[in-house]
């Protein structure tokens, strides 16, 4: 019995994570074959699951929201990069066997064409107006068919106080949306990866907007602009 | 977006759409830094954390399963291991119980109040501990905040390895007694 008590107090430490790892192996044989401490892992599980609530919540970084979805953004492009990769060879053997079968048909012509429209293309930021982004440039590189961009900033002054670079994107300068506020880094660069598939969109706007979280339409001319065609 | 549920947000987060994460992380997010900050002390490591966790979450969505636990507590439990992760300064892949697949369904299985609001929620626990012996309270806090093996607690607070766990134990029992105790007044 009291070998079985010693044992629950194992199981206890277990469910934290508190053992060294031969101990925490031996627990994990015994709740295989004892119900009773099966049925105390199980209670202590779910009040473990409970204790994070007991911390107060702390207002997080605005900026931490951006940083989560750009990394995502990321890993999206990399992912589809992979794929692409990954089906290369098989493309290429498709485009091949057409060769061989109807070299010069229609159907080769389209294929290249995909192929063509699948490449990354960039295009120039430039500074616009005397509104103080003089020197700023960069450029966006649109990836068509695929729900991201990147866009590369140098040569940025800082924002006033309480004020953010607010990203737009869209047909026309009448005709724009929102795709992200940001801040330069001390150098005044910045590097940004935004969930956009920009294929269809004519322009890229940078202005100056209230922080932290920009406005839901440009409240100024643009500072930036990148013609997308 | 703003009205779904965790399971159905859950289904979306599985579906990969970034939508689903920017929902979770407006509903989370706070209690994760707040989580993430009570463990490392420190606000860089903690947006560190919560972000490589909320990635972890977004790439291993597929594995949640709604009918074994609530999200909430799966956010929680993989925002505690990263932070855990960071603030011991090892690399994941070196703590067995640190990495996602450490974060076993059983692990977050029991949140017994899934629709309770977080501020009722974060009452009813402090409540709970605060009732708790405070040489329990202390284990408690060092083995889940912590981190602490109990070997570790014991060095710390000059106590027998044996006197660690039977707190340890005595303390998460009484702590499940006292939820227990209340799950009809939240019912209710």
């Amino acid at each position: 019995m009291a070998e079985h008590q010693l044992m629950a107090d194992s199981v206890a430490a277990y469910v934290m994570g508190g053992l060294e790892p031969e101990e925490e192996e031996a627990v994990r044989r015994h709740l295989r074959g004892c119900p009773d401490c099966a049925a105390l892992e199980r209670r202590l599980r779910g009040t473990m699951a409970l204790l994070p609530f007991a911390v107060e919540e702390r207002t997080a970084p605005p900026r931490l929201r951006g940083r989560i979805l750009s990394r995502l953004a990321m890993e999206r492009s990399s992912r589809r990069h992979l794929s692409f990769r990954l089906q290369r060879p098989s493309l290429i053997a498709v485009l091949a066997a057409a060769v061989l079968l109807a070299a010069w048909s229609g159907f080769l012509t389209v294929r290249v064409q995909q192929l063509q429209q699948a490449q990354a293309r960039s295009y120039p930021i430039l500074a616009i107006g005397a509104q103080g982004a003089d020197g700023a440039e960069g450029q966006v590189v649109v990836m068509p068919g695929q729900e991201v961009a990147l866009v590369e900033l140098q040569h940025l002054p800082s924002p006033p106080p309480g004020r953010v670079y607010e990203i737009w994107v869209g047909a026309s300068l009448e005709d724009v949306r929102g795709a992200g506020v940001f801040l330069p880094d001390a150098a005044g660069s910045r590097l940004l990866v935004l969930s956009h598939d920009l294929s269809d969109a004519r322009l890229l706007a940078i202005t100056v907007e209230p922080g932290p979280d920009g406005s839901p339409r440009p409240t100024e001319p643009p500072r930036l602009i990148a013609h997308l065609a | 977006m703003a009205e779904l549920s965790d399971e159905q947000l859950a289904h979306r987060l599985a579906a990969g759409q970034p939508e689903a994460v920017a929902e979770l992380y407006d509903r989370y997010g706070d209690l994760a830094y707040g989580l993430a900050l009570r463990i490392t002390g420190d606000a860089a490591q903690s947006e560190d954390v919560v972000q490589e966790a909320f990635v972890k979450i977004w790439r291993q969505a597929s594995r949640f399963d709604p009918q074994r636990g609530s999200l909430r507590a799966w956010v929680m439990a993989v925002v505690r291991n990263q932070a855990l992760d960071v603030y011991r300064g090892r690399p994941g892949r070196e703590r067995r119980e640190l990495d996602l697949d450490g974060v076993s369904p059983s692990t977050w299985a029991c949140d017994p109040w899934p629709h309770v609001s977080a501020s009722l929620l974060r009452s009813r626990v402090r409540a709970a501990l605060c009732a708790l012996p405070t040489e329990q309270r202390r284990v408690v806090e060092l083995s889940y905040f912590g981190g602490l093996t109990c070997r570790e607690i014991g060095d710390m607070l000059e106590l027998p390895l044996g006197t660690v766990k039977s707190r340890l134990r005595l303390g998460m029992e009484k702590l499940h007694a006292h939820f227990a105790g209340q799950e009809l007044d939240l019912d209710g």
